[in-house]
């Protein structure tokens, strides 16, 4: 035979109920039990008393507690509770002083105790029921709340992935598109671009895919996807990458500020024939890191079509609302000659 | 065995008789009173000298309690036609427009302290129909009520003693009891049948006649 699991019972509601009333069944047989040894006459007393004590116990349960507490009309509640309660026991009184003539005739049965003393044992069968049926929706609602918070962690990581799988291709066309240029120039710096390129990627595939990862790699890896622009770039531009603070032990979210860097090189350096400009600093504290990015404005990608412009910006926006939020401040300030981006994120040592 | 030894052992003896026979009479014996102070009723009527139809006199006074106090109660003195006395205690009391007599033996009945001690005292239970010169006693049937114990449909507290049941039931319960099947007929049957236990109840339908108004 099967053994019947704690699960199945859990779940299973005439079990429970019927689990209930055997095991009141069984104490108060033995609390009714006039001699030594349960009469016959007990058995079917203690199945007519539990009769009485289901209407007030099914009553709070199916109308009372579904229709009135859980609006939380508390004070309604209560006073019909306690009719129901006081109901019930006078309908115990009766059942033993009249009805039971007429439902069991040539049975001698007389009402056993006082009003008083029903009245308890009702409050004791109403509340346990009330108190078994109120955990049993704590556990529900509990239950609920956690497959609930695990659906948002999945949704919200299915939102990260879909964000980060964005950025791979994006940086990916606008790199190969930069190689394609200097291919068709014939340019000796290309096996080094390609290289450097690979390096990049690796991290991105191999490294990137971790919620968090290492603040040095990740300032390592920027640094060598500057150089890379710095080769496709000419001399006349300025760059400069300022790092300060210690970097060890320090967790960041994976390439978040990489379409920041990128957009900088596409729009300010790219985009103009005269002097341009990028510069880049990173403030690491105790707790907290600082990105602040600034180029100048030149024309725009026309790799780019109007369709996908923002979507680095807006990109890095949405990760740091969902990995950071309310611990981070992000800060555009966009004027006719430059375009800066200051990021502020907060608590960064609690992500390890 | 030495003397003292066989002495206490016949005491013992002498207790367990006594109270076989204080126990095992026809009556429904109760170790509660069937009645509350709130029940009693106290008819100076009552108060004589009567006959039962067995020929027994019944002397009903006044019961007096020490230190003398008068109570509402009355004594009731038996001498049965043989001469043998018996003692009682009774109150009358209403229950639902029915009068009731409880009875309770007075005094010692053993033949010293230790049996004495020993004897659990009861009370017991009889209908009354007054008529001012009659009275009607009809005591609770307990052939009715045994066969309603052995049948499993009577549910009281009760304690099976030698010769028959002793209730244990509270008085709150036994007047609950009283009220709802008092009137039953076969609770305090009249219309006897012919077998031994039946006649034996019959012979414990008492109709009393007043003979004298004094009590002594």
């Amino acid at each position: 035979m099967k053994p019947i699991s704690i699960e199945k019972v859990y779940k299973n509601r005439v079990l429970q109920h019927t689990l209930f009333w055997l095991i009141s069944y069984y104490i108060l047989l033995r609390v009714f039990a006039n001699a030594d040894k349960i009469q016959q006459i007990d058995y079917i007393y203690t199945i007519l008393f539990h009769t009485t004590m289901m209407i007030g116990v099914y009553i709070n349960l199916l109308i009372l507690i579904p229709k009135i507490l859980s609006k939380r009309k508390f004070i309604f509640y209560i006073v019909t509770l306690l009719i129901v309660i006081a109901g019930t026991a006078g309908l115990n009184i009766l059942f033993f002083d009249k009805l039971i003539d007429f439902i069991l005739p040539g049975y001698y049965f007389i009402s056993y105790y006082e009003f008083g003393d029903i009245l308890k044992f009702v409050i004791v069968f109403v509340a346990t029921a009330s108190l078994i049926k109120l955990a049993k929706s704590w556990f529900a609602i509990s239950e609920t709340n956690k497959k609930f918070v695990e659906l948002q962690k999945e949704k919200t990581e299915f939102e990260l992935k879909a964000l980060k799988g964005q950025i791979n291709p994006h940086f990916l066309f606008n790199s190969l598109n930069g190689i394609y240029s200097l291919a068709l120039s014939r340019s000796e710096k290309t096996p080094e671009i390609v290289l450097m390129l690979s390096d990049i990627m690796r991290y991105i595939i191999y490294e990137a895919s971790a919620n968090f990862v290492d603040l040095k790699k990740e300032v390592k890896c920027l640094q060598d996807y500057i150089a890379l622009q710095k080769l496709r770039s000419d001399d006349r531009a300025s760059i400069t990458v300022e790092i300060s603070g210690d970097l060890k032990n320090k967790k960041i979210a994976p390439i978040i500020f990489f379409p920041l860097v990128e957009n900088s090189f596409k729009h300010g350096i790219k985009g103009v024939t005269g002097k341009s400009f990028v510069t880049l600093q990173f403030t690491v504290g105790e707790n907290n890191i600082a990105f602040i990015i600034e180029n100048n404005k030149g024309i725009t990608d026309n790799v780019e079509n109007n369709a996908y412009k923002g979507i680095g910006l807006e990109n890095v926006r949405q990760r740091l609302q969902m990995i950071y939020p309310n611990k981070h401040q992000f800060k555009i300030t966009d004027t006719a000659e430059t375009f800066k981006v200051e990021i502020a994120i907060n608590q960064v040592a609690d992500e390890n | 065995m030495s003397l003292r030894q066989a002495g206490r052992k016949a005491k013992v003896m002498m207790m367990i008789i006594v109270m076989g026979l204080l126990l095992s009479g026809c009556f429904i014996k109760s170790l509660y009173p069937f009645y509350t102070k709130k029940d009693i009723v106290y008819d100076t009527r009552i108060i004589g000298t009567w006959l039962d139809n067995d020929s027994s006199k019944w002397v009903i006074k006044q019961l007096i309690r020490w230190p003398i106090k008068p109570d509402s109660a009355y004594q009731v003195e038996i001498v049965d036609k043989d001469g043998k006395p018996g003692s009682f205690s009774a109150h009358l009391f209403r229950l639902n427009n029915q009068l009731y007599f409880d009875f309770y033996p007075n005094g010692k009945i053993g033949s010293n302290d230790l049996i004495d001690a020993s004897i659990v005292l009861s009370h017991s239970l009889a209908k009354i129909t007054y008529t001012g010169t009659h009275i009607k006693m009809q005591w609770f049937n307990e052939v009715w009520f045994e066969q309603l114990l052995n049948q499993n449909k009577i549910r009281i507290k009760n304690e099976k003693v030698e010769g028959g049941y002793l209730l244990t039931a509270s008085t709150a319960e036994l007047q609950k009891f009283i009220i709802k099947y008092g009137n039953d007929p076969q609770a305090f049957k009249t219309d006897w049948g012919k077998n031994q236990k039946d006649k034996d109840q019959e012979a414990l339908t008492f109709d009393l006649k007043k003979i004298s108004n004094e009590a002594n």
